[in-house]
């Protein structure tokens, strides 16, 4: 005898094995908890469940709740019901288009700078991690024949401390300044001297200079926390120079995207 | 019972796989563009910024001179290269009202194109201005002409019907559109002369004697040859050196000279009226006891020094009634058999130069010519005689300097080609002819028509006869 082309026992099987990861990652996913070891995601006022507790941690839990769904306010968004707290909730906002000022002169060169800001919410304790990446590789063109070079720091992936470009090229790049210091990649952590790529390194303001990686996404933030209700205000920076070199005039322009995964 | 390893295998991989899949979410931003505009090196703000690359040629909506009235130093305007905007006319360059900017001021005056009888005058102001020029053969202007019609900034103007080897003296006064007058000082300019100059001067050298001949113009109105000598340099006018031969001959035999020292001669024509030829002949020689036979000096005795250097091309070559066909920069062509008047404006010489000449060189003979000033010290020219025959000729050209040291030299070439035969009906000759050929064919006409009338008269007498015989 066969169950949807399987064999009873090889199909009970399957459905036991199922069953049995559902119910060994179920409560471990599902349920958090905070003291100085844990984190309790959420809680409920209902009368079932209750607060346990010894000296390594506190544990509140409940049962048989059903979800009843979402409120929010202008300050305030509530998700009440273990149910709906099992659902991940990431966004992340669209900052529109980015002009860099001043206008370069085409013969004698210039530098030009615009940033962007990137709303991210996450209410997930892992936190998250955030990609960018541009349509084109040069990023910023006019056409085929008239473009800015991706910047390019003294070792490919790792970026310059300070913005530089030789004499008779034109380049342009960007580096990253989360709300949070720590957000940051390795990669845009400096020493506050003149380096970039420190493990425990710092951020400094309009510091560490980096190239798009074509169409390829480039890690710029990874968060381990989740953001507060209002997100974290994720700033990148984009500059744009031409150190004479001729520029035919125009509009020139980047199309970027950034990408945003819970951890 | 077989053990189930594929499903046990797949169970698991979904077993470790849950943790990384579960409540795992992803946002994607919209696409922001990010805008960038590169100038094309002008921002037309009304500034020069040459750190923004902003230059008279990329940018002259903030760059240069606008010509607006208004000197504007923030556009790099000066009295330099804006002077219609920012020349300061000075108090004595001013006759009339005005003053200071508004006032037209007349600049760039040039004499050009200077022919036996006519020549160009060509001038700017720093407003437009309705111009006229005054000029003739005084200080008193007595003849009149008016440039242009219309209020302009450059003005040219042509005299023509001018008397060859005459000075002229003009001056040019311009109203604005405002009345305001300005007026030049006197100028003058000199046409060219057309007297030719002795052609095929050669000197002989002799022991303590040095013997010239030449051919003498076959001008109509040609009087006599002035032979002057120097143990300087070529004499450039006919009052220089010492006078040692005047006469229509074409033979001067000089002796009693020092043998090894070098001898300078210059050859000035002069017609019937006491004019004489505006620029000689020349030739030089050293007398010694070997005589030899020299065609001529060659006039280059050393290289010009470098930094200053002279182009062929700022030379003008004038032949009456012909064509001159420059072929590149440094060849000329023309034809045989003609005069040839070479000039160069005074300007165009080096300050220290004083002494020009032209040397033709061809088959080892070469004729050498000085290019005297005109009274005005504005041209200096040269007749060079219609002797020439077809051929190739060598030309050139050196200056000295006051101590009759070469300074600059240029060289070029004159072809001279066949000259084309082209009727020229000449009054003075045709017109008699033609009256005599008028005549006899009245002549004819009467003779025939009294013929004509004898045979009429002749049949009607025969039918007369013939009616009476009937």
């Amino acid at each position: 005898m066969e169950f949807f082309g399987l064999k009873i026992k090889t199909a009970v099987m399957f459905v036991a094995l199922v069953l049995a990861t559902a119910v060994f990652w179920g409560p471990i996913l599902a349920i958090e908890m905070q003291s100085s070891n844990y984190t309790i995601q959420s809680d409920d006022s209902s009368g079932a469940g209750g607060l346990s507790s010894t000296v390594n941690y506190i544990f509140r839990d409940t049962l048989g709740e059903v979800s009843t769904g979402r409120i929010e306010g202008t300050s305030y968004k509530l998700r009440a019901g273990f149910q709906e707290m099992q659902e991940d909730y990431l966004t992340v906002s669209a900052p529109g288009d980015i002009g860099l000022v001043p206008d370069i002169p085409g013969i004698s060169g210039g530098t030009a700078d615009g940033s962007a800001t990137w709303t991210v919410i996450s209410d997930n304790s892992a936190g998250f991690n955030m990609k960018i990446k541009v349509a084109t590789d040069p990023a910023m063109k006019l056409d085929g024949s008239y473009y800015f070079d991706d910047f390019t720091p003294a070792s490919a992936g790792v970026p310059d401390y300070d913005w530089s470009v030789a004499s008779n090229n034109a380049e342009f790049g960007f580096t990253v300044e989360p709300e949070t210091d720590g957000d940051a990649v390795q990669a845009f952590l400096d020493n506050a001297s003149d380096a970039c790529n420190q493990s425990s390194g710092s951020q400094t303001i309009n510091k560490c200079w980096l190239d798009f990686n074509g169409t390829t996404d480039v890690d710029i933030i990874d968060r381990n926390t989740r953001t507060g209700a209002s997100g974290e205000d994720e700033v990148i920076k984009f500059r744009a120079q031409s150190n004479a070199k001729f520029m035919l005039e125009g509009a020139y322009s980047a199309v970027t995207t950034v990408t945003v995964a819970s951890n | 019972m077989k053990f189930p390893v594929k499903l046990l295998l797949l169970c698991s991989i979904i077993f470790f796989a849950t943790p990384f899949l579960y409540g795992r979410a992803l946002a994607v931003s919209d696409e922001a563009t990010i805008n960038l505009e590169v100038t094309g090196s002008c921002n037309s703000n009304g500034v020069c910024e040459s750190a923004l690359g902003e230059s008279s040629a990329s940018c002259s909506a903030d760059c240069g001179c606008n010509n607006d009235g208004t000197c504007q130093t923030e556009r790099g305007e000066n009295d330099q290269n804006c002077i219609l905007d920012c020349y300061s006319a000075p108090e004595d360059g001013v006759i009339g009202g005005g003053g200071g900017v508004f006032t037209p001021y007349i600049q760039n005056i040039f004499i050009e194109n200077v022919t036996p009888n006519s020549a160009s005058v060509s001038w700017r102001t720093t407003k437009p201005a309705f111009c006229y020029l005054f000029f003739g053969e005084t200080t008193e202007y007595e003849k009149e002409t008016t440039s242009e019609t219309q209020f302009k900034i450059d003005h040219s103007v042509k005299l023509t019907s001018l008397t060859v080897s005459t000075v002229y003296h003009f001056k040019i006064s311009c109203n604005d559109t405002a009345g305001f007058l300005a007026e030049t000082g006197d100028y003058s300019f000199g046409t060219l002369s057309v007297l030719n100059n002795v052609s095929n001067l050669k000197i002989s050298i002799g022991s303590t004697r040095l013997t010239l001949t030449w051919d003498n113009p076959s001008d109509l109105d040609f009087s006599k040859v002035r032979i002057l000598r120097s143990t300087d340099f070529y004499p450039t006018e006919p009052n220089q050196g010492k006078i040692v031969y005047e006469g229509d001959g074409n033979l001067f035999i000089d002796t009693n000279l020092t043998n090894g020292v070098k001898y300078y001669y210059t050859i000035f024509t002069y017609n019937i009226a006491g004019n004489h030829s505006s620029s000689g002949a020349i030739v030089s020689g050293i007398p010694q006891a070997e005589p030899i036979m020299s065609p001529s000096t060659i006039i280059s005795p050393s290289t010009p020094p470098a930094g200053w250097e002279m182009f062929f091309g700022e030379f003008n070559f004038f032949v009456e009634d012909e064509d001159i066909v420059w072929v590149g920069k440094t060849t000329i062509k023309t034809s045989a058999h003609k005069q040839l008047l070479v000039s160069i404006y005074d300007r165009q010489l080096p300050p220290r130069a004083k002494t020009i000449i032209f040397t033709l060189e061809k088959d080892n003979e070469a004729f050498s010519f000085i290019l005297s000033s005109d009274e005005a010290k504005i041209l200096h020219e040269a007749a060079i005689p219609p002797t020439l025959g077809a051929g190739n000729y060598s030309i050139i050209i050196s200056i000295f300097d006051q101590a009759n040291e070469l300074i600059g030299e240029t060289r070029g070439e004159l072809r001279l080609g066949r000259a084309t035969p082209v009727f020229q009906f000449r009054w003075y000759y045709e017109l008699p002819i033609y009256i005599i050929v008028l005549l006899i064919a009245v002549i004819l006409i009467i003779f025939g028509l009294e013929k004509e009338r004898d045979i009429f008269d002749a049949i009607k007498r025969r039918k007369t006869d013939r009616n009476n015989k009937i």
